[in-house]
This record gives C-alpha cells, structure tokens and sequence, in this order.
C-alpha cells in the first residue's frame, strides 16, 4: 500500500510537473492558433484511458505484477491505450472533442473527432470513470476524479452553452460538481488531517521517490512540501484556472492574441492544481480513489516504473527498519555512506577494469569481427544454397513439363499416324480408279474395291478438329477430285455401253416380226452386262447422286428406243395381219338394232365368225383359258429365238397365233396385255436391282454383302418408300410411254369395228388388274386403271347405242315375228358370260356393269316389244296381231334364256314366261269367241243368271228361254263348226308364220282345243242343269269335236 | 362436306431433307438415301382442328440447277415451308433469299411461312445454333420448329401450323355469302 501510494504521488507530481508540456506539446503539435485559418484553441484536455472489451491483441500493462497486494476487482479491468481528449474551439464558435493519440514524445494525432451534438450520453460511472455515448459507448478512465469532473463539469458547461438540447446525462450531478469544488475549499480541517495521517508515512517515501528522480533527494522533499503548499492554495489555483479557461474561451473566440502568456499562465496554474487535484481526490475518496490513483498513474513508462520500484524497495526496506523519528537522520547517514561507498566502488571499478575493458573489447571486437565473417560466409553459402535450390526447383519443373510435351507430342504422332492410316489411300488404289478396265470382270471387282475404299475414307466421320487440319482436308479434296473423276469415267462408260447395246439391238435384222411369228423379245444379255456394273452404280449413288439419277434417265430413254420399236412393231404386225375385222361394222352379230340372222353365219364367214358363234371354240382362243398360269416361255418360241440368235440366251414371249389366223380384238387385246405387263414387271424389277433401289448401302456393305440378284419374272410386293416409287414409275413411264397408246389405239380399233369388244377387252384388264393389285408394278397398275376407264366408258357407250336401237325399232315399219333384238340379246348374254366365266371374283367390277348392261337392255327391249305390239299394222285383227307379237317375242327370251341358264337373269324369264302365258291364253280365247262367239254369249248369260237366281227359273228368262236356246244351238251345227276350225287352224297358221321353229302354231292349236273342250263341257253343263226337261243337246258332241281337231292334225302333220 | 385442298411448297437448300420431311410426312417413311429431287408432288388428307383438309405438298429441287421453276410454285403455293439442316452451316443463309423471293412473287409481306430447322437429331454434329433459327424466325415472322424426318419429331406440326396460318388468312369461305348474290 505504502508503495503504491507513494507510487501515485510520484506519478502524480511528475505528472504535475508535466502538465504544462503536455498542454503545449497538444497545442504546438495539434491545435496551434496560427497553423491554419481554421485552426482550432484548446480549451481543456483530460488525460484517459480507454476501456476495451478484453482482446489478446492488445497490449495492456500487466496490473496484477504492480497491484499484487492489492489485486481485488480492478485487476480484471483491462485498461489501455492512454489518450487525451482535448475539448477545442474552431474559429467559428463551435466546440468540438478529439481523441488524440500520442504518437511520439513531441508528436500527437488527432484520432477521431467529435461535434458536440453527437455525444448521445454521459454517464458518470464513479470516481475516475465515465461512459460517453458518441455512434457508439465509450469507456473512459480518468487519471484522477477531480480532473474528470473539472473535465466533466467544463464540458457540461459547455455543452449547456452551445446546443439546445442537451444529451443524457446519467448519475452527474452539476451541482455537486460546484460543491465538491467548494467543499474542497471549505472543509480543510479534517479531510487533509485524515488524508495528513494517511499520507504521512507516504511523505517520505514521496520524497524518496523524488530523490531516486534525477532531481534528487531535497529536491523530493522540497517537491512533498510543494505538494502540501498546493493543497493549500487549492481553491484560489481553481478558481484561477476556471477563470483562465473562460478567458481563454472568450479570448479564443475573438482572437489569438496573447495565446502564449495564457498558456504559461495556464500552465503553472494547472501544475498547481495537479498537485491539488492529487490531494483532494485522495481526500475525498480517502479507501479507494487515491490507490486507483497510483495504479492507474502511467502505464506509459514501464521502465521507468521498474527502476523506481526496484529503488523504492530498497527505500521500503530501509524504512520499515527503521524508526519513525530517527529514521530520517539514520537513513540520511545511511544513504550517504551508501552513496560514497558506491562512488568510491565506481571509481575503483573504472580504474581496475580500464585496460582490461579495453582488452576484452578489442577481443571481443575481434569475435564480433570473426562472427561477422562467419555471418557474412554463412549468408553467402546460404544464398549460393538457395540460389542452387531454385535452379534446381527450375530444372525439375522444366524436366517435367518435357517429360509432358514428349508424352504429348508421342501421341500426338500415334494419332497422326492412326489418322494418316485411316486417311490414307494406296497410290495402288488410285491408280486402280485411275486406269483399270471397267470393262473386264476382274477390273471390274478391282475397282470395286477401290471405289469402296475410297468411300470408306471420305464417308467416315471426322470430329470437326481433325476435318479442318489442312492436311485432311487436302487429301479428302484429293480424293474427292479422283471420285469425280472415276464417276465421269464410269458414267462416260456405262452411257457409251448403252447405246451401243441399244444400237446393236436396233440394227439386230434377226428380231424382224412377221406374219404369224409375233414375238415380244427379251434383253437378257443387256440385263446380265449391266447387272455386273450394280456395285459401282451403289458407289456412285453414294458419291455422285447426279450422276446417278442421269445415269437412270439415261438408261430410261434409251430402253425406251429398244422398247418403243419393239411395242410398235409387235402391235403393227398384230393390227395388219391377226386383227379380225368386220368388212361392214353393221355387220355385228351384238348389234340390237341390225338385221343379223342366222342366214349370215350359215354363210360360213371367217374365223371370227365361228370363234365368236361357238363357245367352245372360244374358251380355246382366249389365252388365259388355256393356259392355267402365265407361262410365258413358250418352250418352242424360246427354242426359236435360241436358234436365231444362238450366242445369246434371250427369252421371247410368243403371241399365240397360227399364220393365217385372225383373232377378235378382244382376244388380241388380252394376250397383248398378258405379254406387256409381264415385260414391263420384268424391266421394273429389273430396274430396282440393277439401280439397288431398294435398299440403301454403301460399296462396302454392297462387296460384303452382295444382295441377291432376285427373280425378275416374279412381281414384287410394294416395298419401296413414296419417293423412290415415284422415282421408279417416272423412269417406266419414260422407259414405255409407246405402251399405253398402242393399247388405247387397239382398243379403239376394235370398238371401231365392233362395240361389244370393250366388254371383252374391260374383263381382260380387270383380270389383269387383279394379277398386279397387290404389287409394286406403280406404272402397270396406272396403265391398267386408265385402259380400265377407258374401256368402261366405251362399254357404257356401247349399251347406249344399243338402247337407242332397241328404241328405233319402234317406228320400222315390220312389226311382226321375233324382234331383231330379242334374237341379238341372247348371244350377248351369252357373248358376256363366257368372257366372265370362271373369273367372277377376278372381275367384280366388270360382273357388276354387265349385270346393269342386262337389265337396262331387257327393260328397254321389253318395253319396245309392248309398245310395237300395240301398234302393230301387219294383222288384219290389230289386237289378236299384238298378242302375237307378245307370244311370239316372249317365247324366243324364254326358250334361248332358258337353255343358256344365266344367272341373274331369271327374274326376266319368269316376267317373259308370264307374260307369254298370258298373252297366249288370251288369244286362244279370243280365237274360240272368233268361230263360237255367239254361243259363248248366250251360256255366259245363263252362267250368269245361274249365279243369281235358282237354275229353274233360267229357262222362264225371256232371253233366255228354249226357244232361245234351241235358236242357238241351231246356229252351230257339228259341219259348220268342222269348217269353222279347219278355218282357225289356217288363221293361226298365219299369225305365227314368222315363227322359224313353227313350234308356237302348234302350240296355239292344241290351246284351242282345249279351250273348244272346255267350252264344250260348260255348254253341255248349263243345259244339263238349266234346261233339264227341254231335251235340246248341242249339235256336236265330244267325239265329234275330237274328230274335227284330230283331222285338222292330220291334215297338217 | 367438301375437303378443302392446300397447296403447300416445300423449299430449302439441296440436302437439307424437304423430301425426308414430306415423305416422312406422308407416308410415316424415312429415305434414308440421298436422291436429288426434281419436283414431287404428294397429297394427302389429313383432319386439322376437326376439319378435313387435302394437302397437295410440292416437293421442289434444293440443288440450284433445277430452280428454274421457282417463280412459278411460289405463285401457286399457298404456304411454304422454308427448311435448312442444322448441321449443315450456310442453309440457313439461303432461306433469307428465298423468303425474300416468296414476299417479291407474291407481292405481300404476309405469307404462311414456317421456318424448320430438320437433322435435329444429329445434335453432336450441330453446326447452327438454335439461337440462329430463332433469329430467322423473327425475321421471317414464321414460327421455327426443329424437326428430324428420321425420327418423326415435330414432322406433323409443321404441315399442321401451315394449315392453321392458311386458314387464319384465308378463313374458309361462307356458302351463304355466296348464295346471296340472288337477285
């Protein structure tokens, strides 16, 4: 305790001291009057530290070491940083704090800086702390309580001055401020006794410490004394001092005269008042304040602070030996004879130690020296060491990085050269493209290869690094360039070996047609030499897919030369001489209108005549009948051709024909169309192969793979995507554009000639059609359904032209025996049927027209022979001669209809028979009424009286009675009615006298004699019941009447 | 009811896949092999928003020595499809042309036009960006789709966006206005 006191009157005497300094040195160094326009007069400054939440990083002067005995709640403070807050007036009124920072001895900086009206709070925390809110807490320390609250009061002071509205003010109190002040003054009497005893036992030591200052000893105690004296003149230094400070504030504010004197002034007052301030804060906190002072005085000074101590320890020793009174006069002694010894021990030691001093310092020069070289040797070694560390530290790193760019530029050349391999083409290669024959086997599978090579390396896909190397790219330009060329060469050579087969087979005299030798001829050789060039023609599409649709084309127009000469001369050969023709077109047996009759065929006529007449023979001449399946080769055709041209295996499709023979048009037309379209499906077939249009691949998968070159003859299933189809029937349309014409021209030859044709030749297309629904054949099955439409119009057109003619019939003048029509329509059903016949799920179609071809036919036809009936001139009994006609027609339908027994027909033949029955049965009754009409009269009547009236009361009728009926009866006897008959017979004779068969006469006959029975019997009846008892009888009886017909037939048997 | 017929014309640059994408289209096939189109021409009904509708597609030749015909699909063409390929830098280019053609024939600035960018599923070895067809697109003001005739991606919605723009200018007809003119 002692010690610290002691400590803190030291401090604060030095400090007392130094207060005039510091005050300059802030002055000079920060706030001097003169230094800017807007510089700034110090009013006051307080000395604090500032209190930090504990951090490692700051250094703070270890307490607990100088505070030990005490120790208690302080040591755990942590308190740094000594600051000084100076309050400052600014020329233009306004008051503003500084934390100011001493930097060196002389030098300060200004570490923040303050308005008054920041300060949020002050809070007086005790004696020497204060908190002060400004943006944030600060925490001072004060050195001393009474110079905080000098500090604190003048800033109040201030602050009440300056702003409106004051900050918080916390546990401050401005009055007691003034009055402690004052009290300071007031009571001198006991505080400075309690503080005199406590101090006493420091005075000494106070001294001491000033002695142990350089000052010395009396200068300690003169010091002791002078800090009593302050105490004395404490209040007047305050009042001094405020009065100073006020002054300075005013003067500040109004100049900067005289600024040096005040600080002097200034100066010496406020060392006085130190002092006092010293003394007053440790009288009035007498337990606490005045330690805190000393321990809080100046962490500043260490060593200065640990010489004192080690010194005042000595003193402390000395005093507690010592007694009160006597111990100054021992210590004095003591420390005197302390002081000598020393000096003298000093001298002693300077003089003793001089030479060896020197000695020791020139060896120890020369350690230092050595020590120096070694340093400087250790230095340089190092560096040559380091210099070596780094060189090699650069050498591995190099080393590595070779080693990185020799592994990198190694697979750099495995992959260039794996690249160049693949990239690479054998100059062998090329030249095979170059030179090699395209027109030797062996060449040709060279180049295959080649070709396929070549694609192999300019198809592969590079990534896009390696496609734009210059070197690719220049090899891939090198090859595309040999390509090109190859394609031109290969192109070139396949289109002059075209056209010079074409040519051959154009100028080849041996494929001459003529009469009866009708000959479709096959290309084979030129099918087999162009198949051989499949493989390039893969390559080429693949490569040049120009040139590879040119060369279709190409290939397309000139078969097209080859095929149209053939199909023209095959169908000229045909027309002139196979072609049977009509020399009149009326002529026509189908003709409904026309007067053809048997008489005509009787003549005999030509093959076609006996062709068409008789079915058997017909079946025999339409091809498809004959031959079961389409075998085409005809074994002696083929032979034939063999023999012709004896190097070249052709096939040939023969038209069945004898030399002299002539065909209908129909027939010529379906064996035509059967040839055709197999030759046509063959080329397309042939077409897909050669140009492997159904499949694409590349010349490696084609040399791998080779597709199989397939059955040409056989029609294929459609397996070709829309475009190539398309493609493929645009090259048959081109390659057999003379086809369809010659077929349209043919057909419209033949409808020329005979109408009927159109139905033959829609059944051969529909039969056709059937055959190539189901393929690929594209081009055949457009042909097919034009010829179809075409032929269908014409049929049509055809049953017109007969409808008209059914209808003119009318209004020609003969109007008897069997209608012209009647005779033609049942060879036409019969023409229809055998086309149809064993081909009715073929020909739906062609079914179904000639199905409607009928029943418009026989509507109109049965609607004419009513209508002619009616009008009928050529009888003298008009209505028996319409009834004739009825009969006559009618039994001609029925009976040629029946024996033919076609289908779908029935219903007519039923409404014929009927109506033939019932025209019949009509004229038989009106022959009878003819010969026996007034009879018939008179037993109707009765029959008609029977009806109403009992049979007895017929006889009292007045019309009616015997004698009527015997006057009747007296008319016909048995030898009139004889005459009467032989008569009806002859009339009947002729009303059926146009009938060729003469079988209706007899027919009619027998009709009317059993009606003349029936009536007989009726007679005989209604007399027997009516006129029982008149005993009248006909004059003829049963047998007589039986007599009479019996000797009619036996005169015209 | 009748079936109202479109006649819409495929263009672009030779290679790109007009004929691809129409027989795709078309027939649900993909051609698979490079075959230079001369002029095709395809129909097909199809039902577009509950309407039937018989397109006639015009497949015309991308490869400059056949485009002597050009002037005359544009002016019977209804709609066009203007296709480049997506690996295939510098098709895209050319549509500016043909669009450009397109407008000048038929001498309007709105013309059913969709833009298609085909081979989209070649996207490894794609060389246009998207954001190119996109660009077009806007230029063009025709909707951009991209499309792979190979495997049917948005083969159907191109023909059916054509239609829709079709008859968004040129609404079908109403019969009554036309029996109206009964004096």
């Amino acid at each position: 305790m002692a010690t610290r006191k002691s400590v803190g009157a030291g401090a604060a005497m030095a400090r007392g001291a130094k207060d005039d300094p510091v005050r300059q040195q802030l002055t000079q160094a920060l706030f001097s009057e003169s230094s800017s326009r807007d510089s700034e007069t110090l009013l006051t400054y307080l000395k604090i530290y500032e209190e930090e939440k504990a951090g490692k990083d700051i250094r703070t002067l270890d307490m607990k070491s100088l505070t030990g005995k005490k120790g208690g709640d302080r040591s755990s403070k942590i308190l740094s940083k000594p600051r000084y807050l100076c309050m400052t007036l600014k020329a233009n009124g306004k008051v503003r704090l500084h934390k100011v920072k001493k930097t060196s001895a002389t030098s300060f900086h200004i570490g923040r800086t303050w308005h008054l009206d920041e300060i949020k709070s002050i809070e007086n925390v005790d004696a020497k702390k204060l908190t002060v809110n400004i943006n944030r807490v600060y925490n001072w320390v004060a050195d001393a309580p009474d110079v905080k609250n000098d500090f604190l009061m003048m800033l109040v002071k201030v602050l009440r001055s300056n702003l409106k509205r004051l900050p918080t003010l916390i546990n401050i109190d401005e009055a007691g401020l003034l009055t402690q002040f004052s009290n300071a003054r007031d009571v001198t009497s006991s505080p400075p006794a309690t503080r005199n005893r406590r101090a006493a036992p420091s005075l000494p030591t106070a001294g001491a410490g000033k002695m142990a200052a350089p000052g010395g000893g009396g200068q300690g105690a003169h010091g002791g004394h002078g800090g009593g004296s302050g105490q004395g003149s404490f209040t007047q230094e305050f009042d001094h001092r405020l009065s100073v400070q006020t002054d300075r504030m005013r003067k500040a504010a109004a100049s900067d005269m005289g600024s040096s004197m005040t600080i002097a002034t200034a100066g010496a007052g406020t060392s006085a008042q130190a002092a006092g301030v010293g003394a007053a804060g440790s009288g009035v906190t007498p337990d606490t304040a005045s330690t805190k002072t000393h321990d809080e005085m100046e962490p500043l000074d260490e060593e200065a602070l640990l010489n004192l101590e080690e010194l005042l320890y000595d003193m402390d020793l000395s005093a507690a030996t010592g007694e009160e009174g006597g111990g100054g006069v021992a210590l004095e002694t003591r420390l005197m004879n302390e002081l000598n010894s020393l000096e003298m021990a000093n001298i002693y030691a300077i003089i003793e130690s001089d030479d060896k001093i020197k000695e020791v310092m020139n060896e120890l020069d020369k350690g230092i020296e050595e020590l120096d070289d070694m340093d400087n040797w250790l230095f340089m070694y190092r560096q040559e060491l380091d210099n070596m560390g780094d060189d090699i530290r650069q050498i591995e790193s190099q080393n590595r990085g070779l080693q990185v760019q020799t592994s990198n530029q190694a697979s750099l050349l495995r992959d260039l050269e794996n690249l160049l391999a693949t990239i690479t083409i054998p100059e062998r290669v090329l030249e095979t493209l170059r030179k090699a024959s395209l027109d030797r086997d062996t060449g040709l599978r060279e180049l295959e290869q080649a070709a396929a090579e070549v694609q192999d390396v300019l198809l592969s896909k590079y990534d896009e690094g390696v496609a734009g190397m210059t070197a690719v790219r220049g090899r891939m330009e090198m090859y595309s360039y040999q390509c090109n060329i190859f394609a031109t060469r290969l192109f070139d050579f396949l289109k002059t070996q075209l056209q010079n087969h074409v040519e051959a087979h154009l100028n080849d005299k041996q494929r001459v047609l003529a009469k009866g030798f009708v000959v479709m001829f096959g290309y084979e050789p030129l099918e087999q030499y162009f198949a051989k060039y499949r493989g390039l023609l893969v390559w080429l599409r693949e490569m040049e897919p120009r040139r590879y649709t040119d060369l279709q084309m190409l290939y397309a127009t000139n078969m097209n030369r080859l095929y149209r000469k053939d199909i023209k001369e095959f169908f000229a050969v045909l027309s002139a001489h196979h072609i049977a023709k009509l020399e009149k077109p009326e002529d026509s047996e189908f003709i409904f209108g026309a007067t053809y009759h048997a008489s005509l065929i009787a003549r005999g006529g030509s093959v076609l005549r006996e062709s068409l007449s008789s079915p058997g023979e017909l079946s025999g001449r339409i091809p498809w009948r004959k031959r079961s399946t389409r075998e085409v080769h005809d074994p002696n055709s083929a032979t034939a051709a063999r023999l012709m041209n004896s190097h070249l295996a052709e096939s040939a499709h023969k038209f069945a024909v004898g030399a002299d023979e002539k065909l209908a048009v129909d027939e010529v037309f379906s064996q035509c169309l059967a040839i055709m379209t197999l030759v046509a499906a063959r080329q397309q077939n042939y077409l897909m192969d050669l140009f492997t249009l159904a499949k694409a691949m590349s010349m490696r998968m084609f040399i791998d793979d080779p597709p199989s070159s397939g059955d040409w003859d056989t029609a294929r299933k459609p397996v070709l995507d829309l475009k190539a189809s398309k493609r493929l029937a645009q090259l048959m349309g081109t390659l057999f554009d003379g086809l369809s014409v010659e077929f349209i021209n043919m057909i419209d030859i033949g409808v020329k000639n005979e109408g009927v044709q159109s139905a033959g030749m829609l059944i051969a297309v529909e039969r056709t059609q059937k055959e190539y629904v189901e393929t690929d054949q594209v081009h055949i099955n457009t042909m097919l359904s034009q010829l179809h439409t075409k032929l269908v119009g014409l049929f049509e057109k055809y049953v017109e032209d007969q409808l008209k003619l059914i209808e003119e019939t009318k209004h020609k003048t003969k109007r008897k025996g069997i209608l012209p029509f009647m005779r033609t329509f049942p060879r036409f059903a019969e023409r229809m049927e055998s086309l149809l016949e064993g081909h009715e799920e073929a020909t739906p179609e062609a079914r179904k027209l000639v199905t409607q071809s009928y029943d418009r036919i026989i509507r109109a036809m049965f609607e004419s022979t009513e209508s002619v009936a009616k009008e009928t001139l050529d009888f003298d009994d008009k209505e028996q001669g319409s009834h004739v006609v009825n009969i006559e027609n009618m039994h001609h339908f029925v009976s040629e209809l029946r024996t033919r027994k076609i289908q779908g027909l029935d219903n007519y033949v039923k409404y014929a028979k009927s109506s033939y029955d019932r025209h019949l049965d009509i004229y038989i009754h009106a022959m009878v009424r003819r010969s026996v009409g007034k009879m018939l009269d008179f037993f109707d009547g009765v029959e008609g009286l029977v009806k109403t009236k009992a049979t007895e009361d017929v006889a009292f009728h007045l019309s009616y009675n015997k004698q009527a009926l015997k006057k009747v009866i007296s008319n016909f006897p048995a030898n009139s009615i004889r005459k009467d008959l032989a008569h009806l017979y002859k009339k009947v004779e002729k009303h059926f006298a146009s009938d060729e068969d003469g079988s209706l006469v007899g027919i009619a006959w027998r009709g009317i004699e059993e009606e003349f029975i029936r009536q007989h019997n009726r007679f005989a009846r209604l007399i027997q019941s009516c006129y029982p008892d008149a005993g009248v009888s006909l004059d003829f009886n049963m047998q007589d009447l039986l007599a009479f017909f019996s000797d009619i037939a036996k005169q015209h048997s | 009811m009748t079936v109202r017929e479109y006649k819409l014309v495929v263009l672009g640059s030779g290679g790109v896949g007009k004929s691809a994408l129409t027989v795709q289209f078309v027939q649900s096939v993909f051609v698979d092999r490079y075959d230079p189109t001369i002029e095709d021409s395809y129909r097909k009904q199809v039902e577009v928003d509950k309407q039937q509708c018989m397109l006639e597609i015009l497949d015309t030749a991308g490869t400059e020595q056949f485009t002597a015909m050009r002037d005359l699909y544009m002016k019977t063409g209804q709609g066009f499809i203007l296709v480049f390929s997506i690996i295939a830098p510098g098709t895209d280019d050319d549509l500016i042309g043909l669009q450009a053609q397109i407008l000048r024939v038929k001498d309007t600035d709105r013309v059913p036009i969709v833009l298609v960018g085909n081979k989209c599923d070649l996207e490894e070895d794609r060389r246009v960006p998207r954001g190119r067809g996109e660009s077009l697109s806007q230029r063009f003001g025709a909707p951009y789709y991209e499309t792979s005739a190979r495997t049917r991606i948005n083969v159907d919605e191109v023909f059916h966006n054509l239609v829709r723009q079709i008859n968004r200018q040129h609404p079908v007809q109403d019969k009554k206005k036309i029996k109206c003119k009964i004096l």
